[in-house]
């Protein structure tokens, strides 16, 4: 019959329609922003540091390998020296161009010493664009409690890494 | 002709000012920015990949309706947001330029995603734009590779709070002699010409060190 | 399904002494015999070489290249690569769109990005970049303008 398919699409619409007063399932509204999709784990957003015990030390070691690896060259990396003018293994800043980069991990994966890992804030939206969007070493520090509790399994596995590596040090 | 941008901030002290001038201004206020926030009309606008995630907040999960943004116009007449998601090429910069100039005002415009905003992984293409406020006056950015559906509400959240701390009594648009027409580059020999808008953009500000 | 060295052997045997070598998995034609090498691909009932899938400008230092995919419809058969030279400064290549169809953007592509001329193309012009547009991108010594220099500079 001429217009079939076009009144069976009707039908999955009508369904729905009527279904999403009876069955949750069928509303498949999510209201943000009063509600949220459950985080998953492994959802993958702009870049954080790490640090242990205090903002002061973190695990960053100013290596520069996330740097020369990244795709697009966001990351810009100073490293501190001392008073006699040597290097120290810290950074003196570190600074991520958020409105350049694309979220791709790579920094995360290269990093030989777990300081760098992707985040799950994605409420970004800024007004200006240089001064706002360019994140500087003490916005992008954040403790490994945090890092625990938005993504339990690696934190966990990265601390047993590093408490196995511990007594050889 | 006065190119200004749509900064006009509210601040404290002219808050309280308005408010010893009597209720009835700043309820008139409040009721022409309530108007004006929770009906925004979006121009369709996608140009890459973050015309997905676009396409997808306005779909049935992340319903961008419920905001008053729904309604995609067509025309950039009858618009008065302009998301624009997706890199802008240096071809496509002056169409993007001369669509803004079509909008009446008041208008706003949100570069969605990494590529809007700066050229994103793209920004040492022989063809790619850095950031499309090199022309336009942008009002939000939203960076994200491609920004999630939440992300677009929240910016678009943004640019509400920003349009209710307008102010009635400066508004730009009713002003005498106003037009925001940003001139539409050219395609030079090499790139486009100019190469930015001095009115808008001040190159050079990438990525300050912090020492 | 022949195998590269079966259709380098058949074309060394059917234009002999043209210059016709390999490299690696491709067969390297000079240019001179290039409209007819592809005419016999296309016609001749063994290969029956009927569609091309790609069409690439490369840049090597001295010399232009131009690579080609082809693939047999008919015969399910897979990847038989072409490739051919010219010099960069005068770089003509004998077009293949009257042979294969497709060849026409993607022929257009390489015009626009590497500067090979086409000849017997039947619509020239870029297709990527706009029509003002005096380089050659994807070339090695392009340099790409500077976007933060002041206005009316070049």
């Amino acid at each position: 019959m001429f217009g079939l398919g076009v009144l069976k699409g009707m039908m999955v619409t009508l369904r729905n329609f009527l279904g999403s007063y009876f069955s949750k399932e069928r509303l498949t509204t999510v209201q943000f922003p009063e509600e949220r999709i459950p985080e998953k784990e492994r959802f993958r957003n702009f870049p954080f540091l790490v640090y242990d015990k205090t903002p002061e030390d973190p695990r960053c070691v100013s290596c520069d390998i996330c740097a020369k690896e990244c795709p697009p060259k966001c990351i810009t990396i100073v490293r501190d020296s001392d008073s006699a003018g040597k290097p120290l293994k810290r950074p003196k800043s570190f600074d991520i161009d958020f409105s350049i980069c694309m979220n791709c991990g790579i920094c995360e994966e290269v990093c030989p010493f777990d300081a760098i890992f992707m985040d799950h804030e994605f409420e970004l939206a800024q007004y200006g664009r240089f001064e706002d969007l360019n994140y500087h070493k003490e916005k992008l520090l954040k403790s490994n409690d945090y890092f625990k509790k938005i993504r339990p399994t690696d934190a966990a596995r990265i601390d047993q890494k590093r408490a196995a590596k511990a007594p050889k040090a | 002709m006065e190119t200004a941008a749509n900064t006009s901030e509210i601040d404290q002290g002219l808050k309280s000012e308005l408010q010893k001038k009597g209720i009835v201004v700043t309820a008139i206020q409040d009721l022409y920015n309530w108007g004006r926030r929770s009906s925004i009309w979006p121009l369709q606008f996608g140009l890459a990949c973050c015309a997905i995630e676009m396409i997808a907040t306005a779909c049935a999960r992340y319903d961008m309706d419920r905001f008053g943004a729904g309604l995609f116009r067509a025309s950039p007449r009858q618009a008065d947001l302009m998301i624009v998601a997706g890199t802008v090429t240096k071809k496509m910069a002056p169409q993007v330029v001369r669509l803004y100039n079509q909008m009446p005002e008041p208008k706003y415009c949100i570069t969605m995603g990494a590529c809007s905003i700066s050229g994103g992984p793209f920004k040492d293409g022989y063809n790619v734009l850095r950031g499309i406020d090199r022309y336009i006056p942008v009002d939000v950015h939203l960076p994200g590779c491609p920004p999630r559906p939440e992300a677009l509400l929240h910016g678009l959240m943004k640019l509400q709070e920003k349009i209710d701390s307008q102010v009635i009594e400066k508004t730009e648009w009713y002003q005498k002699g106003l037009k925001r027409e940003f001139p539409v580059p050219e395609f030079g020999p090499n790139g486009l010409n100019p190469p930015y808008n001095p009115e808008v953009f001040t190159p050079g500000q990438q990525r300050p060190i912090t020492v | 399904m022949k195998s590269p060295e079966d259709i380098y052997h058949d074309l060394e045997a059917k234009f002999p002494g043209a210059g016709i070598t390999r490299e690696g998995n491709a067969i390297v034609v000079p240019k001179e015999k290039w409209a007819e090498t592809a005419v016999f691909l296309k016609e001749n009932p063994e290969y029956a070489l009927d569609y091309l899938s790609c069409v690439t400008g490369v840049d090597y230092k001295e010399y232009l290249e131009c690579v080609y995919h082809l693939y047999s419809l008919q015969k399910k058969t897979g990847l038989v690569t072409i490739k051919v030279r010219t010099d960069r400064q005068k770089s003509e290549l004998p077009s293949v769109t009257p042979i294969w169809r497709s060849a026409e953007f993607q022929e257009r592509e390489a015009y626009d990005l590497v500067g090979i001329h086409f000849q017997g193309h039947p619509d020239l012009r870029r297709i990527l970049m706009w029509d003002g547009f005096q380089h050659h991108p994807l070339r090695k010594d392009y340099v790409q303008e500077n976007q933060d220099r002041p206005p009316g500079e070049f």
